[in-house]
């Protein structure tokens, strides 16, 4: 278990006051500082997969191969 | 259509001694002849010149017809990269376009008025070429148009002539030219539409030419300045997001030849373009960008792009070429580029139609290849472009704090995308079934590398690149060949039998000792053997 109660805690409460053009920005620095720390491309594209799965977005010549 | 009068106040470079190329009577008006031409290619920009003199260089003769009698009346593809400048070498005009363009080598980049980093993109010394060079097309096509001169025994150039309608049979086709002196019939064998991004030949054959449209605007500048805008005196690029001079938009500047300076700068989606284009106003914005008021205004444009690719490049005999088959957007120098690696593509396969009989099928492979070339092209500038004009709030955030977080991190500095440079697009499924398949040099265009020949002529592999298939190997080749191929063996010692020496050793730092290479017409290797089998070899060739 790598995410706690108390981490968990803390990672919502960033996002505490804040409007949503800040939400948006800190939304972008932890996907991207997350994406960073995971550092392999092949797990970041199944993650992405997931999603455009989830949300039916279709994978095209855009994305990331 | 016509004589076009150079008019300094029209929309014409002011520094840059436009000429008007003279009309000549075509033959089929002042003799009657009804010759039928091996190709007739559309539009004399650079692709369509570079590809007449590929043609003339393989003895093809060709007639290139362009509706008007001037070179490009701005700069417009200013950035010619390494290998295009290979292709302009073996075309007889690269000398020429490095004596008078620019290779910079330091590229600024700043969010806000704060410097993010900096990278320095030094030239390659073991190649002969540097990564690209900025040239106004003006430049490019005067010197592609004084070597089309040089061979006019093979090239027919006609000014002033514009095709209005065409047909094709199985034979050949016909097409309709109006010149000055009235009508006049066309046939040949193919017609090469190389008439730019709103292809009238396009758009006779009411092809669809779907992709992505994007609607923020940009005003194109280009200024005279004496003294240069950077701090240094060497010539650099600079790229702003969000500059606080530019309202928050983009800009970008950077050098090119004779004291040009370019200056792009992001409008908006919704604008007055004629008041944009006020010039007084173009000062105002100039100024801000270059900190000076000691600037003239060379020319200037406002410009909305669009990414989209035919399906298809080859309609039995009508074949088109460059902006009239693809467009993308101008982020990462892929449109100019992209085109001559077309005509780099197809110069050879339609000679050997013409020349030895091959079968027309081989331009099933210029189809395929290059539309895949298209689609890779589109997707970089496409890209770039999002990045560059985030089209919503959470792609603004993503791109802002990409940004913010690459001052200090390399990691996020290589998402960063203002635009990423032409490469060449790597082949795939090539009939290459050995143990080499997977090598990564297999599909790309041969590395460059310095060699000796054997009078002690220092050369580079690009320069004894020959337009046949080539061998490259590193021992001597004793085998005789049933068909043309060019043997270029390089050795490490001078006392080798072979015809160049590695004399600084960058030839084995790219390729390997053991193993022979067999580059296609085009710069492509096409297949890597540790023995040399002629049947082998055969498969691999087109």
């Amino acid at each position: 278990m790598t995410l706690n109660d108390q981490l968990y805690s803390r990672l919502v409460n960033l996002y505490q006051g804040l409007d949503d053009e800040k939400i948006h920005q800190l939304n972008a620095r932890l996907i991207l500082l997350l994406s960073e720390e995971i550092s392999d491309p092949l797990v970041i594209k199944k993650i992405i997969d997931q999603i455009e799965t989830e949300l039916k977005i279709p994978s095209n010549s855009l994305s990331l191969e | 259509m016509g004589l076009i009068t150079v008019n300094r106040a029209a929309n014409f470079s002011k520094n840059y001694n436009y000429k008007e190329f003279p009309f000549k009577i075509p033959p089929e008006i002042s003799e009657g002849s009804h010759e039928i031409y091996p190709v007739v290619i559309v539009g004399a920009g650079p692709i369509g010149l570079s590809l007449a003199i590929d043609l003339a260089q393989r003895g093809i003769k060709s007639v290139l017809l362009d509706d008007n009698n001037i070179v490009s009346t701005g700069s417009r593809a200013i950035c010619w990269a390494k290998r295009t400048l290979e292709v302009f070498d073996r075309l007889g005009v690269a000398s020429k376009m490095m004596a008078k363009g620019i290779t910079w080598e330091t590229g600024r980049l700043f969010n806000g008025d704060k410097e993010v980093f900096s990278f320095n993109l030094l030239p390659d010394k073991g190649q002969k070429f540097p990564a690209f060079i900025n040239l106004q097309q003006y430049y490019v096509e005067e010197y592609l148009i004084e070597r089309c001169f040089q061979l006019d025994d093979y090239i027919d150039l006609r000014f002033s002539n514009e095709v209005i309608s065409h047909s094709q049979n199985k034979d050949n086709v016909e097409i309709t030219v109006s010149c000055p002196e009235g009508k006049y019939l066309l046939r040949s064998c193919y017609m090469v539409a190389c008439d730019g991004a709103d292809s009238p030949t396009r758009k006779r054959m009411n092809l669809s030419f779907e992709g992505e449209i994007f609607d923020e605007h940009f005003l194109i500048v280009d200024i005279f300045m004496e003294k240069p805008p950077f701090e240094s005196d060497r010539p650099e690029r600079w790229f702003w997001f969000a500059p606080t001079f530019h309202d928050g938009q983009s800009a970008l500047l950077h050098k090119q030849a004779e004291n040009i300076y370019r200056i792009d700068l992001q409008l908006g989606e919704n604008i007055d373009r004629k008041s944009e284009l006020d010039p007084e106003r173009v000062r105002k914005r100039i100024k801000k960008v270059v900190k000076s008021d000691s600037f003239e205004i060379d020319w200037m444009s406002i410009y909305k792009f669009k990414c989209a690719s035919l399906d298809r490049m080859v309609f039995d005999r009508i074949i088109f070429v460059g902006d009239s088959a693809h467009v993308v957007s101008p982020f990462g120098a892929r449109g100019g580029n992209g085109g001559i690696h077309d005509v780099d593509n197809l110069g050879w396969k339609l000679a050997s139609i013409l020349k030895d009989n091959t079968s027309d099928n081989i331009l099933n492979t210029y189809n395929e290849e290059r539309i895949e070339a298209a689609k890779e092209n589109i997707a970089n500038s496409s890209r770039a472009t999002n990045f560059m004009t985030p089209k919503n709030k959470m792609a603004k955030a993503f791109r802002d704090q990409v940004l913010d977080l690459s001052v200090n991190n390399q990691f996020f500095r290589n998402i960063i995308n203002s635009g990423r440079l032409s490469v060449p697009f790597k082949l795939s499924g090539l009939r290459l079934d050995n143990e080499y398949r997977d090598d990564p040099l297999l599909g790309s265009i041969y590395v460059d590398f310095p060699i000796l020949d054997r009078k002690g002529n220092q050369l580079f592999l690009t320069d004894v690149i020959a337009n046949s298939y080539n061998l490259l190997s590193f021992s001597k080749i004793k085998i005789e060949f049933p068909f043309n191929l060019n043997i270029i063996s390089v050795g490490k010692e001078n006392n080798e039998d072979v015809d160049f020496l590695d004399f600084e050793g960058k030839g084995l730092e790219r390729y390997r000792a053991d193993l022979n290479y067999l580059i296609r017409p085009d710069g492509y290797i096409v297949g890597i053997f540790k023995e040399i089998n002629i049947s082998v070899l055969e498969k691999c060739m087109l």
